[in-house]
C-alpha cells in the first residue's frame, strides 16, 4: 500500500484522537455560572407527598392582595427534566378568587430544563397559540423594564351539562440568568453558547411563567392584572434587574 | 460443434446485484483504512456525541436522534433517509465506479471542520450541531481516501443526510405562518370555491352557524408534507434534470404544492362538515388513509411538472452492456 493514504488515515485518527480527549475533559475546563434568582435550602414535593428536591426557588408566600398555596411538582415534570433542576412553584389568589399559577425551573449543569411553554400548554389542551414581546415595569431595587413573552391561548372544556364551552389562557415567561434577562429562546441560546465558548461559563438559565385563566374577551384586561402582580412579585425572589428606567411621576 | 457461451458472455445477460456490488466494491481503494476511520468516527459519536442528558440519558448521539425521532411524526423520516441515500448512490453506480479515485489531503480540512463543529455542538449543549458534523465528517472522510471527485460525484445523494437533524422543534417560526397561510387560503376556498360560509380568526375556522369549529394545529401546518415534498423535489431534480435552472423549478415548486396539498386535505375535512356535521369533518382529520391526501396534489403536480419540462437523457448513463456494443458495430458496419 502506498505511503499517503496510510499518512492521511493516521493523522485523521489523531485529530479524532485529540478530539476525544477534550470532549472527554471538557466539563472539568467549564464553569456552572451563577443562577439570576434565589436559590435556598428548602423540600418540594411531589403530588405522592415525597420529596422531590432539597432545594427550591422561594417565591413569596404573599404579593400584593395574593394569598399562595404551595403546589407539588407533578410526576411528568420530575421525570422528564433533568435530576439537577430546582424549582419553585406556587398558586396565588386575590380576594375576588383571581388566581395565577407561577413556576420556576432553574437549570443545573443541562439546558434541557429549559423548555418550551408549548410543550406544557398543549399537554394541557391549550391550542391556538398567539405570542408577542411585552415589557413589566418592575420597580424595585430600581425601576427597570422586564422583557417578558405574552401568549394568549384557548382551550375548549366540557360542561356538566354536556356542551361545551370556551376559556382563554393568558401565559407570561421569561429567563432570566446572572446578569442576563430576556423574553426569547434564540437570545438565550445565543448567548449561553457565547459564554461557554468565550469564557468557559455554562450559564444557569432559569425559565420564570405565570399563568391565569378567564372568559374570552377578557384577555388583555387579565395580562394587565398579571403585569401589576409580577411588577411586584418579582425583586423577592430574582437577583439579576435590567437596566435603570427614568419614570414619568406626577409632581 | 456450436460454442456454447457461459453466462458472463451471452449478449444478453446483465450482471445480477452480487456481480455490481462486487464490481463497485472492487473499484474502492484503500478500504481497509477507509472503514477504520469509519468506525472511529462512529465510536467518538457514540461514546461522547451527546451532552443534554435530560430527554435521554445516553451519551450517544445515536441514541439521542433515535429518542427525537419517535418524539416527533415531524422529524421521523430521520430513520429513512440512510437507505434512500444509499439506494440513490447505487443507482448512480456505474459513475462511481467509473470515476477515479485517489487520496486527496484537502478532505482533511472538511474532516476537521467537521469535528471542530461536534466540539463546539458538544459544549453548547446543541446537538443538532454534531449532528451536522458527524455526516460531513463521513463526507469528508470519503474524500480523504477516495478524492475530489468522488465528493463531487457523491454530493447528491449525499446532502440529503441534512434531513437527519430533527428541526421540528424549531420550526415555529415556519409552522406558524404557514398555519396562518393555509387558514386564509382554505376560508377561502370554502367561500369561493365551495360556497360554504367560514369564519377565519388566527388559525381556527368555524361555521357562524356553530356547527363546526377546527383549529389548524401545528400538526396541520402542512410542514410535514413539505418536508417530503422538498425532499422528492430535490431527488427529482437531480436524477431527472441535467439543467440548473430547470433543477431550482421543481426545487421551489415544493413549496407551493406542499401548501396546496394541505390546503386541499383541509378543505375535504370543512366540505365534510358542512354535510355531515362536526364528527364527518373529525373522522376525515382522523383516519389514516384520509390524512395521506395533501400528498396527491404535492407529488401529482411533481410529477406533472417532471414530465412537462422532461429531458433526454438527462440522468445516468446506461451501462454499456457487451450485446449493446456488439449491435451497435453491426449497425455501423
Amino acid at each position: 500500500m502506498k505511503r499517503q493514504p496510510i499518512i492521511l488515515t493516521v493523522l485523521a485518527l489523531l485529530l479524532m484522537g485529540a478530539g476525544t480527549m477534550f470532549l472527554a475533559n471538557h466539563q472539568k475546563l467549564q464553569k456552572l455560572g451563577i443562577p439570576g434568582v434565589r436559590v435556598v435550602e428548602a423540600k418540594i414535593y411531589d403530588p405522592d407527598g415525597n420529596v422531590a428536591g432539597e432545594q427550591k426557588v422561594p417565591l413569596p408566600d404573599r404579593v400584593l392582595d395574593y394569598e399562595s398555596k404551595d403546589m407539588p411538582i407533578q410526576h411528568e415534570v420530575l421525570n422528564w427534566l433533568p435530576k439537577d433542576t430546582v424549582y419553585g412553584q406556587k398558586m396565588y389568589k386575590a380576594e375576588d378568587d383571581f388566581s395565577i399559577q407561577v413556576n420556576a425551573v432553574l437549570m443545573g449543569s443541562d439546558r434541557t430544563s429549559i423548555h418550551k411553554p408549548e410543550y406544557c400548554l398543549q399537554a394541557s389542551g391549550f391550542g391556538n397559540q398567539r405570542q408577542q414581546e411585552e415589557t413589566i415595569l418592575v420597580e424595585e431595587p430600581h425601576p427597570y423594564e422586564l422583557p417578558v413573552m405574552k401568549m394568549l391561548t384557548t382551550k375548549t372544556v366540557k360542561l356538566e351539562n354536556g356542551g361545551t364551552a370556551e376559556i382563554s389562557g393568558v401565559y407570561v415567561y421569561w429567563f432570566v440568568a446572572d446578569g442576563e434577562l430576556t423574553a426569547t429562546h434564540g437570545e438565550r441560546m445565543w448567548w449561553m453558547a457565547r459564554d461557554l465558548i468565550f469564557d468557559g461559563v455554562l450559564q444557569r438559565w432559569a425559565y420564570i411563567s405565570a399563568f391565569s385563566v378567564c372568559l374570552p374577551g377578557q384577555e388583555e384586561a387579565t395580562y394587565e392584572r398579571m403585569s401589576r402582580f409580577i411588577g411586584a412579585m418579582v425583586p423577592s425572589f430574582q437577583i439579576t434587574t435590567g437596566p435603570p428606567v427614568t419614570l414619568a411621576r406626577n409632581p | 460443434m456450436p460454442t456454447t457461451l457461459s453466462q458472463s458472455h451471452r449478449p444478453d445477460a446483465s450482471p445480477g446485484f452480487r456481480e455490481e456490488f462486487a464490481e463497485l466494491w472492487r473499484s474502492l481503494p484503500h478500504k481497509g483504512p477507509f472503514f477504520v476511520l469509519l468506525a472511529g468516527w462512529v465510536l467518538l459519536f457514540h461514546f461522547l456525541g451527546n451532552s443534554t442528558l435530560g430527554y435521554v440519558e445516553s451519551s450517544s448521539l445515536f441514541q439521542w436522534l433515535d429518542y427525537v425521532y419517535s418524539q416527533s411524526t415531524d422529524d421521523d423520516h430521520g430513520y429513512f433517509i440512510p437507505l434512500v441515500v444509499l439506494g440513490l448512490m447505487w443507482w448512480k453506480r456505474h459513475r462511481l465506479i467509473a470515476v477515479a479515485k485517489r487520496p486527496w489531503w484537502p478532505a482533511l480540512l472538511l474532516v476537521a471542520f467537521s469535528l471542530a463543529l461536534h466540539l463546539a455542538g458538544f459544549m453548547v449543549q446543541q446537538t443538532r450541531v454534531s449532528v451536522v458534523g458527524f455526516f460531513l465528517g463521513i463526507y469528508g472522510l470519503m474524500g480523504l481516501l477516495w478524492g475530489y471527485r468522488w465528493m463531487a460525484n457523491t454530493f447528491f445523494p449525499f446532502f440529503l443526510f441534512a434531513f437527519c437533524v430533527p428541526l421540528a422543534t424549531l420550526s415555529e417560526p415556519i409552522t406558524f405562518p404557514l398555519r396562518l397561510l393555509v387558514t386564509k387560503i382554505t376560508g377561502f376556498i370554502s367561500e369561493t370555491g365551495l360556497g360554504i360560509a367560514v369564519v377565519c380568526d388566527g388559525t381556527r375556522i368555524y361555521d357562524p352557524a356553530g356547527s363546526f369549529q377546527y383549529e389548524v394545529a401545528a400538526a396541520c401546518s402542512g410542514i410535514r408534507s413539505l418536508t417530503a415534498t422538498f425532499a422528492l423535489a430535490l431527488i427529482f431534480a437531480f436524477v431527472l434534470f441535467g439543467t440548473w435552472w430547470k433543477r431550482i423549478v421543481i426545487i421551489a415548486s415544493a413549496f407551493p404544492l406542499a401548501v396546496a396539498g394541505n390546503v386541499f386535505r383541509l378543505s375535504m375535512i370543512i366540505l365534510a362538515a358542512e354535510i355531515w356535521g362536526q364528527s364527518a369533518g373529525t373522522y376525515v382529520h382522523d383516519n389514516s388513509w384520509l390524512s395521506l391526501l395533501p400528498y396527491l396534489p404535492a407529488l401529482g403536480g411533481l410529477f406533472l411538472l417532471s414530465h412537462w419540462m422532461r429531458e433526454k437523457d438527462p440522468g445516468e448513463e446506461p451501462r454499456q452492456e457487451p450485446g449493446n456494443l456488439m449491435a451497435g458495430a453491426q449497425q455501423k458496419a
